[in-house]
């Protein structure tokens, strides 16, 4: 690719774009458009107890929002418009049967124990159902999919699947199981849920005390789908399209986005890296920072980056915690899915494997007892994302979880290289000292 | 590397490239739809002093004419392309083939001659053509200084941005297509028409 621009270009154009933005950050406006309950009760990240409640909350004709079935009919407005085809059959107006929403409904299936769930969202429109899995930085469960069908499959005459996703990705052969790809419904939080909201603030316009909320839910999508809160884009396009060389360097800076960000992940395993070593080098020298199959590397990175659909290239750093029988060992984990999170995992020759029950009772059940680890399943005895702290930032903003797919706030501090390195100390301290706790915690216990 | 390295020279470079990266198809797709705006309205001002007055904008399912749906399909696609510009009729030689001026982006904005009949490309054969170029001297050697991409973004395309400059470019662009319009009409006699016919399997 032929070099058309300047670097002195690219360093004006983001000199200029950098003190619009940080005059925009550092000062909340006067208006309160900085205000947010979500963000500000640290839920806008919440799969379940935030976003999947408030969507069932808002189509559920008889919710408390009071406005029956208004929402219900825009959302359904937006399928028929998009997924004409695949939801032929999928009542199309609110009058034309009994609507029903619920949410996080458990299920045990007729077999063994792995054909239980629990579906986030379930819209009922008489004897069909809609299951809506709402994924934003959860990991994926083995044959997902196949199993809400195989259920749904036993209560309702119809069964729709939609995989509700940031930015509408496919789910992979992982989650669907036996289920095909062209029956799932991709919808996403970029579009989707971000035009049906605008959709619902219309339909709530003369009804303050809920438009409000559904404006300050509206900016919770847009910063999860990086489309910006607060970020004044249209005065930033006057900046880029002011002089032909600025929108020269503009289609540099595009172009090399994709090593930027690859290159500022690199930067933080790398840091994540050296300080879990300083850890296990200094008190645990049983335990071992493992190279293997797992392990980083700029191509793996680049692949996840580029990915549209959701499936999965795993990757992140593992230290060997102790030996098990076998020849397999327990090992500490950090992996990225969306968000970076931890948690503890089995290992063969092989790789990653699933715990056995033995392995389950013995490290499972402790991991599950650490605060704030959840199971997951049996390739993970237990697992959450990074707690938030409050770094040292001249702006005001709340901390997230780091996700390099769709940068936050949290994530772009991250290319300052003091801010990094901070981060990467604390990421470390943070699954250490839930390591240190399991091993006591089995110690006890054994 | 260099530009990578400047994007990660600090946060405030890096969210400053972020938003950059969030507008910049944007506003290569505005720059786009006014580039087309504004060749329509010049070819449209030219065929008054031509013999080609009543002609009007045909759509072509292998040239859809432009809109900002198609421009922002096309920005999303890497493999597959979707063809889009405008096409005006010249001639009708019969059939209902009618010879059309088509201008389109394939990697460079494109323009020449199409054979068509019921809103479809009859053969497959452009009859002439060339790149649409920035320079007032069509003399010169074709480069990215005066040959208009958008996707790739050319020096050429990105000097459309001066409103008087697109509209000079504009205008020596149409003033061009009509030229080459013209020409082909003197040289296309009946002899030449009956051939090209038969060329399309159409005696």
């Amino acid at each position: 690719m032929p070099e058309f621009t300047s670097e002195e270009s690219v360093q004006e154009l983001l000199r200029l774009v950098a003190e619009r933005l940080r005059h925009v950050r550092r000062k909340p406006p006067s208006t309160g458009a900085a205000f947010n309950i979500f963000d500000l009760l640290g839920v806008s990240h919440a799969e379940v107890s935030c976003h999947s409640r408030l969507i069932a909350e808002l189509l559920n004709p008889a919710g408390c929002h009071g406005q029956g079935t208004a929402f219900l009919q825009r959302f359904l407005n937006l399928l028929a418009a998009e997924w004409a085809v695949a939801l032929e059959d999928f009542p199309k107006e609110v009058n034309s049967c009994p609507w029903s929403v619920e949410v996080e409904k458990s299920f045990r299936g007729a077999g063994d124990g792995d054909d239980s769930g629990r579906v986030d969202i379930a819209i009922i429109a008489g004897d069909r159902v809609l299951v809506v899995e709402n994924k934003i930085h959860a990991n994926d469960q083995p044959r997902q999919l196949e199993r809400y069908k195989a259920w749904a499959n036993t209560s309702y005459q119809r069964v729709y699947l939609a995989y509700l996703t940031l930015h509408g990705g496919t789910p992979g052969d992982f989650t669907r199981g036996e289920v095909r790809e062209k029956e799932v419904i991709c919808l996403s939080y970029s579009t989707f849920i971000h035009d049906w909201m605008t959709d619902c603030i219309e339909a709530a316009a003369l009804v303050p005390h809920l438009r409000e909320t559904l404006y300050q839910y509206l900016e919770v999508v847009r910063q999860l789908t990086g489309q910006g809160s607060n970020v004044p884009q249209a005065s930033i396009g006057e900046l880029m399209e002011e002089r032909p060389d600025r929108l020269l360097a503009s289609r540099a800076i595009h172009e090399s986005m994709l090593d930027a960000r690859t290159e500022l992940e690199m930067r933080f395993w790398g840091d994540l890296g050296k300080a879990l070593a300083e850890h296990v080098e200094k008190a645990h020298p049983g335990w071992e920072l493992l190279a293997d199959t797992r392990s980083v590397t700029p191509d793996q990175v680049k692949t996840n980056l580029k990915r549209k659909s959701e499936n999965k290239t795993w990757y992140g750093l593992t230290v060997k915690l102790a030996d098990l029988p076998k020849g397999r060992r327990l090992a500490l984990a950090v992996e990225n899915d969306g968000a970076l999170f931890y948690g503890f995992i089995v290992l063969d020759e092989a790789g990653h494997v699933e715990a056995t029950d033995d392995e389950m009772r013995d490290w499972g059940n402790p991991a599950r007892g650490i605060p704030g680890m959840k199971p997951l399943n049996k390739y993970w005895l237990a697992s959450r994302t990074f707690l938030p702290y409050s770094g040292q930032s001249d702006c005001f903003h709340w901390d997230q979880p780091i996700c390099f797919r769709f940068p936050n706030e949290t994530t772009i501090q991250l290319a300052d290289e003091d801010e990094r390195r901070k981060r990467a100390k604390r990421c470390a301290k943070q699954c250490v000292e839930a390591a240190e706790h399991l091993m006591s915690m089995a110690e006890v216990t054994q | 590397m260099k530009t990578m390295e400047t994007i990660l020279e600090s946060s405030d470079h890096f969210r400053a490239a972020l938003a950059v990266e969030n507008q910049y198809r944007a506003s290569v797709v505005a720059l786009e739809l006014q580039f087309w705006k504004e060749l329509r309205a010049a070819i449209e001002d030219r065929l008054e002093e031509t013999e080609l007055t009543d002609s009007r904008w045909v759509d072509v399912r292998e040239n859809r004419h432009y809109s900002e749906e198609f421009i922002h399909q096309a920005r999303h696609l890497v493999t597959q392309q979707v063809f889009y510009g405008l096409n005006l009729p010249i001639k009708e030689i019969g059939d209902g083939v009618q010879i059309v001026l088509t201008i389109r982006v394939s990697h460079f904005v494109f323009y020449g001659f199409l054979a068509v009949a019921d809103k479809h490309w009859v053969n497959g054969k452009w009859l002439t053509g060339g790149h649409l170029r920035t320079c007032d001297d069509w003399s010169v050697e074709e480069t990215d200084d005066n040959l208009i991409c958008f996707r790739y973004l050319t020096p050429a395309a990105a000097s459309l941005l001066d409103a008087a400059e697109r509209q000079r470019i504009v205008r020596t662009c149409a003033a061009h297509c009509i030229r080459k319009s013209q020409d082909l009409l003197e040289g296309l006699d009946s002899e030449e028409r009956d051939k090209l016919l038969t060329e399309m399997g159409m005696p």
